[in-house]
């Protein structure tokens, strides 16, 4: 995996080889990071952690308690090893999670120096996706950790887990430090019986879109040029709201294309939108590596009418895409939308639906996260959940004889465990999108819109659909 | 004569003679004959306009084949009519009907709309919007479909926000194999001469003939459902339920038809890999119609009961006399394992059996280790050796360097009792007298409830195979149980690979796909491993 140090901290280790002997850092964590695989050189320049989350997919985690880490700083020292060597090596033993309240999953770690050096307050050091791969769920009892470092003669004691180190540069070089042989601590997990089998359902459609038509959470999780109010009456198919753009634009929160184990690149987006004048509708994506802005805005231009809405819908395709947006743009300002969906594969045919939905069996449809979330999360369908799951995974835990399983036993079980040798437990997980998903509320949208690309000013834009 | 003969009647092309006995109520007519019909001459439609009336209030649902008037029938439109339900008459706000050509829909959403409407639209309330009592429901056409199929409909109706299936009924749509056709040409050519004299291809005895043609496809549509019965997309579902009896899968309600039907499609090549977690997911992908996927859990240990204890005591055994662990233990014949039926430690949500383990009374002082997977499970009853668990066979596999968990819930029924959790390494061989060594955990001296003990640590070089174990000491005297040492509980055992130093690799995959470890090739034995590439030309020998 990739880490890498930014200028700022190489050039405050240079002037002060001692900066971190000793010194305290502070662990940094990131829901969603670029994966670097096409270089960091867009990152080096970065002194904080708030400008580096300024540019595109790094995202702090959020809305867990006892995060960020405010009172957690970790001592590191510096030692020579072996001694008389020209080897640098800071080292530690762990900086623990037990501040969180819950887990939460992690794309990238990073390592803040507590403290001001250079006239910049707690800079960041180096950010690495090691000790994470392209993926984890880290839990309050995992801590990050550095493998011990065996290596014949370098160590001569147990203090030999470094998180970075360095050779001694000769005439006046810059400091070029590397990451030591991070790794996660993993705490116990909960009890499970052996053999447990775990079944991650994903759900036959899910609407990635957060608020799709406006109803709990007033106009968040949409971004505008303009202003964005929340319209009572009016809407379509007798709902109550809809949503009013003063602008031309207006963009979708930021969505994962994941499902199982791959990236969905194929889409499907259907809205109803008045207003006047031309319309178009794209879908705005970034691979796993953030480093182009890509948009399908297809073929199709939508007139819009002031006394009707008109019902949009469109196949999109977003290649390689990890993460993706909604953006509508029209020429004419103040537009109007409602029942916006977007959605993995190609469904145009298939009507909208939201979380709120009961046109089927009960509980078939559901917000990602429970009604806590209502609207302001994305939506999923399992048709007739309800007898499904409970045909498919019911257990009778009062069995009269527990000692012997027979088969009229397990024929009163779900169906499943008519597939698993005795004893097995099979746990269903649903509202879910791949194993381990944590169910992490829908980050908030950055107010505001995506720049048009400019190859030498905005390269990180969005191609103009107009020209 | 009646307007509703056409023109040319008085002169018909043949008549059709037949004896009359009484009369029948609701017959059919006999054309030129004017009487009616006995049930056992008479020519029979249900009839040529369903009485609706007679449905009201009874919660029927029927469908056929859809035919105008005297026309010949349609091949491509399904008629459907129903009664309202008193059962919820002054409840529903809504009603839908729902086609699905694989089995009656069990939801709304799981198959074609056909018809949706609301109370207040088939005009169910009054202008204070209060519920009355309803129009007679609409018989609903359900047009351009496939001919050839079975289409089984639900009618739905929603009472607040629930939709709740009422009525179902299917019906087959037969193909037109043009039997018509063949009884048409069967007729003498003086009478279609005739017949197309009055009517150019709608004669009388062409729609009398079309009739008959109809239920011959129609007839011959059944006798091809039976044919069919194996081929599951399209096997009537009336059939299909007892034949997925025959396969061992009778109906499953819970399901529904049409997850069912997918069901019994896949029931061979769910079977064949049976008892894998591959064969668990397409299971489930069959069965749910939901994507899956299947992740095995953190739990290392070998048996489900080597953790749970809910049907046996699984691999646990006192130490293998044969293993020194350097203690100071009783005698394996002395010690008692066995499930219990006490209730498992309210700390560990999932767990569902109890081991007991104790001795007799004359040892009930004498300290005890018990192990998972490194002694004999033993008959008290009986007084013999059931089998023999060693680590080669009963161990977990370890890495060197990886680290390792093992947790488990003890209780004892005297204070004072000192349990110690152990991690025990054995070599290769995996042989009793393989111990390589052992990490003991924090020892914790009992009270009278659950608590969990656990140690940690990474497996040392030449380690092979884990075996958790559980030294119990200090124990004390005065068990309820007579001619019995007080006894010792343990509960949700867990044995977990914490991944901390060796979890992620930073070594790339070998690009040449090569396979095994190079220092065990067969042959002459090489200072390294030297690659090769794929393609490269092989030389002429």
């Amino acid at each position: 995996m990739t880490a890498f140090f930014t200028d700022f901290f190489r050039a405050q280790l240079t002037a002060n080889p001692n900066l971190l002997n000793p010194g305290n850092v502070r662990v940094v964590l990131w829901r969603t990071a670029p994966s670097m695989e096409g270089g960091v050189a867009p990152y080096v320049g970065v002194r904080t952690v708030a400008e580096l989350e300024a540019l595109p997919g790094w995202a702090e985690v959020s809305g867990i308690a006892g995060y960020p880490f405010a009172t957690r700083s970790v001592a590191v020292s510096t030692r020579t090893a072996p001694a008389g060597s020209p080897n640098r090596y800071v080292t530690f033993t762990q900086y623990p999670f037990i501040d969180m309240a819950e887990p939460v999953g992690i794309e990238a770690v990073g390592v803040q120096y507590i403290g001001t050096v250079g006239g910049q307050t707690n800079p960041l050091i180096m950010v690495t996706n090691t000790p994470t791969g392209l993926f984890q769920n880290v839990y309050p009892a995992d801590a990050l950790t550095a493998q011990p470092d065996l290596t014949p003669g370098r160590f001569p004691d147990a203090t030999n887990r470094w998180l970075l180190g360095w050779a001694v540069p000769t005439g006046g070089a810059q400091i070029a430090p590397v990451e030591g042989p991070l790794a996660m601590f993993k705490g116990a997990p909960a009890y499970e019986a052996a053999n447990t089998q775990h079944v991650w359902l994903y759900p036959q459609r899910a609407n990635m879109v957060a608020n799709p038509s406006f109803e709990a959470p007033g106009v968040g999780y949409w971004s505008s040029e303009g202003a964005i109010t929340r319209v009572a009456g009016g809407a379509p198919d007798n709902g109550v709201w809809h949503g009013n753009f003063a602008g031309k634009i207006a963009e979708s929160n930021v969505f994962p294309t994941l499902q199982g184990d791959m990236d969905h690149e194929a889409w499907t987006i259907q809205l109803m939108a008045k207003g006047t004048g031309p319309c178009k509708v794209g879908l705005v994506y970034w691979d796993r590596d953030y480093r182009l802005t890509g948009v399908d805005w297809g073929e199709e231009t939508w007139q819009l009418q002031t006394g009707a809405w008109t019902h949009i819908a469109c196949l999109r395709q977003g290649y390689q895409a990890h993460t993706a947006m909604v953006r509508i743009e029209t020429q004419t300002a103040s537009f109007k939308i409602d029942q916006v969906i977007a959605e993995r594969g190609y469904l145009k045919d298939w009507p909208y639906f939201d979380g709120d939905e009961k046109y089927g069996a009960g509980d078939s449809y559901c917000w990602y996260n429970g009604m806590a979330s209502q609207g302001a999360s994305y939506s999923l369908w399992y048709g007739n959940r309800r007898a499904v799951m409970g045909r498919l995974f019911a257990t009778d835990t009062d069995m009269d004889d527990p000692d012997v399983l027979t088969d009229e036993d397990v024929a009163k079980w779900g169906l499943v465990y008519q597939w698993v040798p005795a004893g097995v437990q099979v746990i269903p997980h649903i509202c879910v999108f791949y194993p381990g998903d944590l169910r992490a509320p829908v980050p908030p949208k950055d107010p505001g819109v995506l720049p048009y690309y400019n190859v030498s000013t905005q390269p990180l834009g969005v191609i103009n659909p107009w020209v | 004569m009646s307007d509703f003969w056409p023109e040319g009647y008085d002169n018909p092309a043949f008549r059709v003679r037949r004896s009359t006995y009484g009369v029948v109520t609701g017959g059919d007519y006999v054309r030129g004959s004017g009487v009616t019909a006995l049930p056992s001459t008479a020519l029979r439609n249900p009839t040529q306009t369903f009485d609706i009336a007679s449905a009201i209030g009874k919660g029927l649902l029927f469908c056929k084949p859809y035919a105008e008037g005297t026309e010949a029938v349609d091949y491509h439109t399904v008629e459907i009519i129903w009664g309202w339900p008193q059962a919820i008459d002054m409840t529903w706000e809504e009603v839908a009907l729902v086609r699905s050509s694989y089995g009656h829909p069990s939801t709304p959403s799981q198959g074609q709309t056909v018809f949706r409407a609301t109370r207040e639209a088939l005009g169910g309330k009054d202008e204070d919007d209060e519920n009355i009592a309803m129009f007679n429901p609409p018989a609903v056409l359900d047009g351009n479909l496939p001919s050839g199929w079975w289409y089984y409909y639900t009618l739905f109706f929603r009472v607040t926000t629930d939709w709740n299936a009422y009525m179902t009924d299917g019906c087959l749509l037969p193909a037109n194999y043009g039997h018509q056709g063949h009884l048409w040409d069967g007729v003498p050519p003086f009478y279609q001469w005739t017949d197309d004299n009055y009517r150019v291809n709608d004669g009388f005895l062409r729609q009398f003939l079309d009739i008959f043609g109809f239920y011959l496809d129609n007839t011959r549509g059944f006798v091809e459902g039976l044919l069919d019965l194996h081929h599951i997309d399209k096997a009537p579902m009336a059939l299909l339920k007892h034949l997925g009896a025959n396969y061992g899968l009778p109906y499953e309600a819970g399901l529904g038809d049409i997850r069912y039907r997918a069901l019994l499609a896949n029931i061979t090549n769910l079977h064949q890999s049976r008892g894998t977690a591959k064969s668990l997911e397409d299971l489930i992908e069959t069965a749910s119609k939901y994507e899956c996927d299947v992740v095995g859990g953190s739990n290392q240990m070998l048996l489900n009961d080597d953790s749970d204890f809910f049907t046996g005591t699984g691999n646990w055994a006192a130490v293998h006399p044969l293993t020194d662990p350097g203690l100071g233990v009783v005698l394996w014949t002395d010690v008692t394992l066995a499930t219990n039926p006490a209730t498992p430690p309210a700390g560990a949500p999932g767990a569902r059996g109890v081991m007991r383990v104790d001795t007799p009374q004359a040892s009930q002082t004498q300290n005890i280790l018990i192990t998972l997977g490194d002694g004999y499970v033993y008959d008290h009853v009986a007084a013999e050796a059931l089998r023999e668990v060693i680590p080669l066979y009963g161990g977990i596999s370890a890495e060197p360097l990886e680290t390792f968990g093992f947790s488990i819930w003890v209780k004892a029924e005297k204070a004072g009792t000192t349990f110690t959790p152990y991690l025990m390494w054995f070599e290769a061989s995996g042989q009793p007298p393989a111990l390589l060594s052992k990490l003991a955990g924090p020892p914790w001296v009992s009270d009278l409830s659950w608590h969990q003990i656990q140690v940690s640590g990474p497996a040392p070089a030449g380690a092979v195979y884990l075996v958790p174990a559980v030294f119990i000491s200090s124990r004390q005297t005065g068990g309820a149980v007579a001619g019995r040492s007080p006894y010792t509980d343990f509960a949700a055992s867990t044995v977990y690979s914490q991944a901390s130093d060796a979890p992620v690799t930073t070594v790339a995959p070998d690009r040449y796909l090569t396979l095994g470890d190079p220092a065990e090739q067969i042959g002459p034995p090489k200072s390294g491993f030297e690659g090769f590439l794929m393609g490269k030309p092989q030389e002429s020998t």
